[in-house]
C-alpha cells in the first residue's frame, strides 16, 4: 500500500494515462509548474515516476515576425491599395515607404508586372499568400517557419522539455490498486491524535493569503485604562486616592471656594441642581467661616444659596473637605471621578466628565512645587513640555495654566492649578500650611492618546466603538 | 471670561510706548496680566481678559498696566475731589433694586474710539461683576446737557417710578418705560430685571435721565463733544457696585489730559466713588514661603503697578482683585514670568495609596470574558422610574431629557448598553463598575449584563459564584419578586451576610419598551462587598 497525498495522486493518475510534459500536466491540473517540481522529485526518488529531459530545436518568432504579429503586413497593405489589381509605383512608393521594396518583391513573385509605371497585380494571388503568412505568424510549424525563415520572422531557438512518465512499477502497483490517496487533515481532532491517524495523514498547506477572522480581546473600557495609569503615576508620586460625594452643598462646591454668591458660573444655567436627595446638615462651623470671609470679600453672603444641594461641578470639592477632614500635616491626596455641568452633549462638552484633581500638604510647599509636579507628571505622562502662564481662579492665588503641546492643534490648557488662597484654608479651618492644588485636564489628554476627536466616543457604551480603541504606546511602555 | 476688542494705537497713546505688532509677542506681553490674545487683526486686538483684573476689560486699564510695566508710564496719580455738583437721592429707590452711587468725572477729551472703549468697559463689568446687570449695572451721561447752567448742589434722584417717558438711547422716539421694554433689544434682554409699575428711573427735575438697569435717554448720550460726565451703578451688592464703580471711574480718568474724579454725596450712604488705595504689608518671609523663589519683590511689584512705601505695597483704586500678601506673589512671580521660576518637584513623602478594588474585580470580570462598558451616571428620570418603580435623585433644571436624573442603580445603564449594541453583537456580555447615587450619597457598583438568546438567571449567577470563589465570599440567596424582573426569576443577594445586590431576568415588558430584541439577564453588586 503506498499511501499518496491529494496532489501526488492527481500526478499519478494523470500519469498512468500517459507521459506528458511538465507544462501540459501542470495546465491540466491547474497548478503553476513550479508547485508540481517538489512532488514529481519525491514521486520520482520512490521509483514512481521517470523524468526525461529533452531538447529539442525549435522556430520561434524573431522581432521582426514579434512585429508583423501586431502589425499588417508589407503585402496585406498592398493589396488594400490594389483592389483594382493596378496602381501607380509612385503612389506604391508613397504609402507604403520603407516596405515597399518588400510588398513589390512579393507581388512580383507571385506574377506582378510592371509596366510605365504602373504596377499590375493579380489580387487573389496576394490576398492568398498574405493569408498564408498571417496564418504562420499566429501559429507557427516547422513547414512554413522554413518558408518564411527567408523573410527574417523567425528564428531557430533550443528548448528544453521536461516529459515525466510513470515507471513501469508504478503503473503496475496502480493496475494492483496498490496506490491510495492519503487522508489530509484541515484539523487535527482527537481522534486523529488517540488513533495514529495522523502518521499516515497528509496536513493541508495553510493558505495565509485569505484574511483572518479577527478575535477582539475582551478587555477594561480604553477609559479606564488610562484612569489605571494615571492613578499609578500618581501614587508613584505618593498621592492618595481620595472620592466623594457627587451631591453636595453649594457651600463645599462654591462658598468654601470663595465663589461670590452672585457669581454667574453658580447660576442655573452652568449647574445642575437637584431635588430628593438627602444629606447631613452642612457643618456649622465651615457656615460661619464661609460667611466672615465672603462678607469680607465680596460684601455679601445668604445661608440659603450655600444650602443648595448640586451634582458637584469640580473635584476640588472632595480635597476641600478633605483639608476639613485631616486638618494640617504633610501629605498628599489625589481624586479622579466625576463632575456636572449643565452642558448639552456634543463632540466636544460632555455634562458628565472626568476631573483629576489633587493637593499636596506641607509646611514647606511652595508655588515652584507645584510647576515641579506639573512638570514631573508631564514627563510620566510622555506629554512632553509643560509651558506655564499666570491664571485667575477665585481660590487660589498666585494661579497658574500649564499647556501642552498637542500634535495637531498647537498649545492646550491641560493643567490649572494654584496654592489654596489664604482665606479658603481659614475656612476649612486650616492655618499654617501651605497647599498646592492641581487640576488635570484628563479628558483632554485621553482624548489626545486615544486619538479620539469626540467626547463621546470616550464616553462610549458602543462596543463597535470600544474595540476599535487602540491601546496608546504611552501605556504600553 | 470677558472677551475685549482694542485697538492698538488706541493702547499705544495711553501705554505712552509703542507695542510689538507680532502675535507672539502680544501674547506674552499680555499674558502678564493674564488675559488671552486670541487675534491680531489690522491693529485691531481681541483678548480674553481674567476676571479678577476688571482693570483690563478696556484699553484704558490695559495701556495703563502695559506703560507702567514696561517703563513708560509712572505708578497712576488721580486727582480727586469731595462732593460739588451732584448729590444723590436714593431713598425713593425700588425695593429690589435699592441702592445706587455715583461719581462725576471732570476734563475728558474723547474722541470715537475712546467712547466705543467705554461702553465696552461699561458692558463687561455689567456682564462679569454685574452677573448681566442683575447685581450691578452702569450709566454714563453727559453732565452738562443735564446740569447746563453749572449750577451746584443738585439732587439727581434714582427713585421707583409707576411709569414715566423718555426717548431710549439710539431711537428717535420717545417711548413709555413699557414700551421700552417691549419695542427695544435691551428692553428685551435686561427687561426681567424691572418689576412693572415699579421701574427704577434715574430722574432730575422731572425729566427721566434713564430707566436703570435697561437704557439711558437719548437726550444726555456721551459724545465726542462732552467734557464732563455722571457715571451711575445701580444693583443689589453694594461692595461689588464700588469696586465696578472705581474701575469705571479710573478708566474715565484716562481719557483726557487734566481729569478730575469729582466724587458724589449719595444722601444716606456717603460719598461715591470710594476710590482707595489698597496697602498691603511686604511680608518678604512669607512670600519666599508661598513662592519657593525670592525675587526683587519691590521691583517687580513696582512693574505692576504698586507703589512701595517702605514694608507696604500700595494699589492704585482700580485694582478690586487684591485682598492679601498672596496677591503680591502672584503679581510679583506674573512681572518675573512663570517660566522663569525655577519648577522643582517636592520628593513624596509618604507612600501612595489608591482603591484597587476597581481594577481587581474589573480583571476578574474581563477573565470571565465580559467587556468593560462606560455609561454617564445621568439618565433620564422616567426610564429609572419606570424600569425600577423609585424615584431618582433628579435635577432641577435638566438640559435633556435623556440626563435628568442621577441613577440609583446600573441596571437602567446596562440595558441602554445592551440596546445600543444588540444590532452589532447577537450575543453580549457586558460590565460596568460605576457610581450610582442613592438618596444622595455615592456609592460604587458592579453591573453585569447577559444578553442572547435564551440567556437565563443561571448566566449571571455563575458570574456570582465565579466571584465567590475567586474572592472567598459567603454568598446567600433569597428570592425576592422586584422591578425590573420576571416574578420568580430574581434573587436578593447577601455577600457575607450583609446586603450586597440582586439578579434577575429583565422582564420582556421593559425590553419590548426599550426597543432591546433578544433576553437580557443582570446582575448588580456593591463593590463595598467584594473588599
Amino acid at each position: 500500500m503506498l499511501k499518496l497525498d491529494e496532489l501526488k495522486y492527481s500526478i499519478v493518475k494523470e500519469l498512468v494515462a500517459g507521459a506528458a510534459d511538465v507544462d501540459e500536466l501542470a495546465a491540466r491540473l491547474g497548478k503553476r509548474k513550479e508547485e508540481l517540481m517538489r512532488p514529481l522529485a519525491e514521486l520520482e526518488r520512490l521509483g514512481l515516476v521517470d523524468r526525461v529531459e529533452e531538447v529539442s530545436e525549435s522556430w520561434t518568432l524573431s522581432e521582426t515576425g514579434q512585429r508583423y504579429l501586431k502589425e499588417k503586413l508589407p503585402e496585406e497593405r498592398l493589396l488594400e491599395l490594389a483592389e483594382g489589381g493596378e496602381l501607380s509605383l509612385s503612389a506604391v512608393k508613397e504609402k507604403l515607404g520603407d516596405e515597399a521594396g518588400i510588398a513589390i518583391g512579393v507581388a512580383r513573385g507571385l506574377g506582378a508586372k510592371i509596366e510605365n509605371g504602373l504596377l499590375k497585380v493579380d489580387p487573389e494571388a496576394l490576398r492568398k499568400e498574405a493569408e498564408e503568412v498571417r496564418r504562420c505568424l499566429e501559429s507557427p510549424d516547422e513547414e512554413c517557419a522554413r518558408k518564411y525563415k527567408r523573410r527574417g520572422f523567425f528564428k531557430k531557438v533550443k528548448v528544453k522539455r521536461i516529459v515525466v512518465r510513470a515507471t513501469p512499477e508504478l503503473l503496475k502497483a496502480w493496475e494492483e490498486g496498490r496506490i491510495l490517496k492519503a487522508r489530509t487533515i484541515t484539523a487535527l481532532t482527537e481522534e486523529d491524535i488517540i488513533k495514529g491517524i495522523w502518521k499516515d495523514a497528509e496536513f493541508k498547506e495553510f493558505d495565509l493569503s485569505v484574511e483572518f477572522p479577527i478575535r477582539y480581546p475582551k478587555r477594561r473600557h480604553p477609559l479606564m485604562e488610562i484612569h489605571e495609569y494615571v492613578k499609578e503615576i500618581l501614587v508613584s508620586m505618593g498621592f492618595e486616592e481620595v472620592r466623594g460625594n457627587y451631591v453636595d452643598y453649594a457651600l463645599w462646591n462654591f462658598d468654601v471656594l470663595l465663589v461670590p454668591q452672585f457669581h454667574p458660573a453658580r447660576s442655573e444655567t452652568d449647574v445642575f441642581y437637584v431635588s430628593g436627595a438627602r444629606l447631613p446638615e452642612p457643618e456649622e462651623d465651615v457656615m460661619k467661616r464661609a460667611e466672615k470671609e465672603h462678607l469680607r470679600m465680596w460684601g455679601f453672603w445668604r445661608a440659603e444659596i450655600a444650602r443648595r444641594l448640586l451634582l458637584r461641578t469640580h473635584t476640588t470639592v472632595v480635597t476641600a473637605r478633605t483639608l476639613y477632614e485631616r486638618g494640617g500635616g504633610e501629605y498628599r491626596v489625589f481624586s479622579l471621578d466625576r463632575v456636572f455641568r449643565s452642558e448639552t452633549l456634543d463632540p466636544t462638552h460632555s455634562m458628565e466628565f472626568h476631573q483629576l484633581e489633587g493637593i499636596i500638604v506641607g509646611k514647606e510647599v511652595s508655588f515652584k512645587h507645584l510647576l515641579g509636579f506639573f512638570k514631573e507628571f508631564a514627563k510620566k505622562m510622555g506629554l512632553g513640555e509643560v509651558f506655564f502662564k499666570p491664571a485667575y481662579f477665585p481660590f487660589t492665588e498666585p494661579s497658574v495654566e500649564g499647556f501642552i503641546r498637542h500634535p495637531e492643534v498647537g498649545w492646550i490648557e491641560v493643567f490649572p492649578g494654584g496654592m489654596f488662597r489664604p482665606e479658603m484654608l481659614r475656612v476649612v479651618g486650616l492655618e499654617g500650611y501651605n497647599v498646592a492644588a492641581w487640576g488635570i485636564g484628563i479628558d483632554r489628554i485621553a482624548m489626545m492618546l486615544l486619538g479620539l476627536k469626540d467626547i463621546r466616543d470616550l464616553y462610549t457604551n458602543d462596543l463597535s466603538v470600544i474595540r476599535k480603541i487602540r491601546i496608546p504606546k504611552t501605556l504600553r511602555r | 471670561m470677558p472677551v475685549v476688542s482694542v485697538k492698538l494705537w488706541d493702547v499705544e497713546r495711553i501705554a505712552k510706548t509703542k507695542l510689538p505688532r507680532n502675535l507672539e509677542e502680544l501674547k506674552k506681553l499680555l499674558a502678564v496680566f493674564k488675559a488671552e490674545v486670541e487675534a491680531l487683526e489690522e491693529g485691531e486686538l481681541i483678548y480674553e481678559a481674567a476676571h479678577d483684573r476688571a482693570d483690563t476689560f478696556s484699553a484704558e486699564g490695559l495701556g495703563r498696566a502695559i506703560g507702567i510695566y514696561l517703563g513708560t508710564r509712572e505708578y497712576p496719580k488721580f486727582k480727586v475731589e469731595a462732593p460739588k455738583r451732584v448729590k444723590l437721592d436714593i431713598s425713593k429707590a425700588p425695593r429690589y433694586r435699592p441702592y445706587a452711587f455715583g461719581a462725576v468725572v471732570r476734563g475728558l477729551e474723547l474722541d470715537d474710539e475712546a467712547i466705543r472703549q467705554l461702553f465696552q468697559l461699561q458692558e463687561k463689568l455689567a456682564i462679569s461683576y454685574g452677573n448681566r446687570r442683575e447685581i450691578v449695572s452702569v450709566g454714563l451721561y453727559d453732565l452738562d446737557v443735564i446740569n447746563p447752567e453749572w449750577e451746584r448742589g443738585i439732587v439727581i434722584e434714582y427713585k421707583e417710578l409707576k411709569e414715566g417717558r423718555m426717548i431710549p438711547l439710539g431711537y428717535s422716539e420717545e417711548m413709555t418705560f413699557g414700551e421700552v421694554l417691549k419695542n427695544t433689544e435691551k428692553g428685551k434682554e435686561y427687561g426681567h430685571l424691572v418689576v412693572e409699575g415699579s421701574y427704577p428711573a434715574f430722574v432730575y427735575k422731572e425729566k427721566v435721565l434713564s430707566l436703570a438697569p435697561i437704557l439711558n435717554a437719548e437726550t444726555y448720550k456721551v459724545t465726542e463733544e462732552t467734557k464732563n460726565v455722571f457715571v451711575d451703578v445701580t444693583g443689589t451688592v453694594p461692595e461689588v457696585m464700588l469696586r465696578v464703580l472705581d474701575v469705571m471711574v479710573s478708566s474715565l480718568a484716562e481719557r483726557g489730559r487734566d481729569t478730575v474724579v469729582e466724587k458724589v454725596e449719595v444722601l444716606g450712604f456717603g460719598e461715591t466713588p470710594r476710590f482707595k488705595e489698597k496697602a498691603i504689608k511686604i511680608d518678604k518671609y512669607k512670600m519666599r514661603e508661598l513662592a519657593g523663589v525670592d525675587l526683587d519683590w519691590e521691583g517687580e511689584l513696582r512693574r505692576m503697578g504698586w507703589r512701595i512705601e517702605g514694608d507696604v505695597a500700595v494699589a492704585p483704586p482700580y485694582r478690586v482683585d487684591v485682598f492679601d500678601v498672596v496677591d503680591l506673589v502672584e503679581d510679583a512671580l506674573s512681572a518675573h514670568g512663570y517660566m522663569n521660576v525655577p519648577a522643582s518637584a517636592l520628593p513624596p513623602t509618604h507612600w501612595g495609596s489608591r482603591d484597587r478594588l476597581h481594577g481587581l474585580v474589573a480583571d476578574l470580570m474581563v477573565g470571565m470574558g465580559f467587556e468593560e462598558v462606560f455609561n454617564f451616571t445621568l439618565i433620564d428620570k422616567e426610564l429609572v422610574e419606570e424600569l425600577l418603580g423609585i424615584e431618582p435623585v433628579e435635577i432641577v433644571n435638566p438640559r435633556m431629557k435623556s440626563y435628568s436624573a442621577v441613577r440609583p442603580s446600573l441596571v437602567p445603564s446596562l440595558l441602554l448598553s445592551v440596546r445600543e449594541n444588540q444590532n452589532y453583537l447577537s450575543k453580549i456580555e457586558i460590565f460596568e463598575i460605576g457610581p450610582v447615587v442613592v438618596g444622595g450619597t455615592t456609592e460604587w457598583r458592579l453591573g453585569v449584563a447577559v444578553s442572547k438568546d435564551k440567556a437565563t438567571l443561571t448566566d449571571v449567577g455563575a458570574v456570582l459564584m465565579g466571584l465567590r470563589e475567586a474572592l472567598g465570599l459567603e454568598v446567600s440567596l433569597t428570592k425576592e419578586d422586584r422591578e425590573p424582573f420576571v416574578p420568580g426569576r430574581s434573587a436578593r443577594i447577601a455577600v457575607n451576610g450583609s446586603e450586597a445586590g440582586v439578579m434577575g431576568e429583565v422582564h420582556p415588558k421593559h425590553l419590548v419598551r426599550l426597543g432591546i430584541r433578544r433576553p437580557v439577564a443582570v446582575l448588580e453588586l456593591k463593590m463595598d462587598v467584594l473588599r
